[in-house]
């Protein structure tokens, strides 16, 4: 079992570890902060919805590095070995 | 301690005694698979995960009636393992469509709603403690039928979801030990007890396969007790490698698709025993490709980097736990 392939993939899951907890960062203590300069029926709403979006925003941008970071990993392998 | 070592123990025999005679009845009765990844093809005895859903119960209800734990959250853990456990029986036998399975799961999450066997307070790092009264149900909705549908994908090799799973039940059970959740870390150790004797039956090279059956309900019960246990953000650490493989999957093939849905494959078997992953664009992007892309290894070689994998995320998550400020 080569130590190399086992590092690189200890590293993608680090970095997978770190957007992770990045990103919670970010939900909790960002887009959960957000609030509005007015007050009225409609302000609860919007950040309500606000928070949903942008929340999911940060969930697919998660999803993106971690494909991205795989599909790289993958094709780079594979070339080399060809 | 002492009731965790004893559960242990009876989750462990539970699963010892029982895992062989389903073997002999499922092979009777003709529920066999093919073990894919062997040059001689042999017919392995199916659905013989149901021998840790039996040893979760049995223990379960043991802690109930004897241990003096709440009745509430076993009940819910019950009825969420068994219904994972009965769709995935009906998944063994007729299969399910790739769509109504995940939607079928989700009925598994409705007991722990229904009991309310949750804490809406959920610990994030660096943050403190979160009310998230109503979006917590919602979460709870969506969590069990990923995590049971993902750990249904970490399962292509002998061992893999045994072994991996077992790390992971070590994990909660250490998580909840270091928060102080003695109590809550009675059941894990069932789990731990019930995977270690079936990964004994299960590693390579495999006497039985576990089925859609064990791991649908296995994944449920490592939901379930994560939800009850409260400690969903180091285990969703502790499972990076299961969560990736299913996205991973599910991104490559566009959506969800039964494995026989699927014309190219992500590893293909070389003359030699050993396992190569495939250089098909198509073939979908798995963590078994990723570990095989360097070169071929091994079935247990896979398995064994799949569970050191385990070991690291199950790490961090223990990292994550000093993060968290209650």
């Amino acid at each position: 079992m080569a130590l190399n392939r086992l590092a690189s993939l200890i590293a993608l899951t680090v970095v997978v570890w770190l957007s992770i907890v990045f990103g919670l960062f970010i939900v909790f203590r960002v887009i959960f902060e957000i609030s509005l300069p007015w007050q009225n029926m409609l302000a609860p709403a919007i950040i309500g919805v606000s928070r949903v979006i942008l929340s999911a925003m940060v969930g697919i941008a998660w999803l993106l590095v971690w494909w991205k970071l795989a599909n790289l990993y993958l094709w780079r392998k594979l070339k080399r070995r060809e | 301690m002492v009731f965790s070592g004893i559960l242990f123990c009876i989750g462990f025999l539970v699963t010892f005694l029982t895992t062989p005679l389903l073997a002999r009845m499922n092979r009777k009765l003709g529920i066999v698979g093919i073990d894919a990844h062997k040059t001689n093809k042999r017919k392995i005895p199916e659905m013989c995960g149901l021998g840790v859903t039996l040893g979760l119960i049995f223990s379960a209800i043991l802690a109930a009636l004897f241990f003096g734990l709440e009745a509430k959250p076993i009940l819910a853990l019950v009825l969420c393992v068994s219904t994972a456990a009965a769709i995935g029986v009906a998944d063994d036998l007729g299969p399910l469509s790739s769509r109504l399975k995940p939607v079928l799961t989700t009925i598994a999450a409705v007991p722990i709603v229904l009991l309310g066997a949750y804490s809406p307070y959920m610990a994030i790092p660096f943050l403190g403690t979160t009310r998230l009264t109503i979006v917590y149900p919602v979460l709870v909705i969506i969590a069990i039928p990923v995590l049971a549908n993902s750990i249904n994908m970490m399962n292509p090799f002998n061992g893999a979801m045994s072994g991996t799973c077992s790390m992971l039940s070590l994990a909660m059970i250490t998580y909840l030990l270091l928060l102080g959740h003695f109590s809550e870390a009675i059941l894990p150790a069932a789990l731990l007890g019930s995977l270690l004797a079936f990964h004994w039956y299960n590693k390579y090279p495999a006497k039985v396969f576990s089925g859609n059956a064990g791991d649908l309900s296995i994944g449920a019960a490592i939901g379930a007790l994560t939800i009850i246990g409260r400690i969903e953000v180091p285990m969703l650490i502790a499972m990076i490698p299961h969560i990736t493989n299913a996205f991973y999957l599910l991104s490559s093939v566009g959506g969800l698709r039964e494995r026989r849905e699927m014309p190219y494959r992500p590893t293909r078997l070389l003359e030699d025993g050993k396992l190569e992953a495939t250089e098909d664009g198509k073939a979908p992007v798995t963590l078994s490709r990723l570990i095989l892309a360097e070169g071929p290894l091994r079935e247990n070689e896979v398995v064994n980097i799949m569970i050191i994998l385990t070991t690291v995320s199950s790490l961090l998550g223990l990292l994550t736990i000093l993060f968290l400020r209650r």
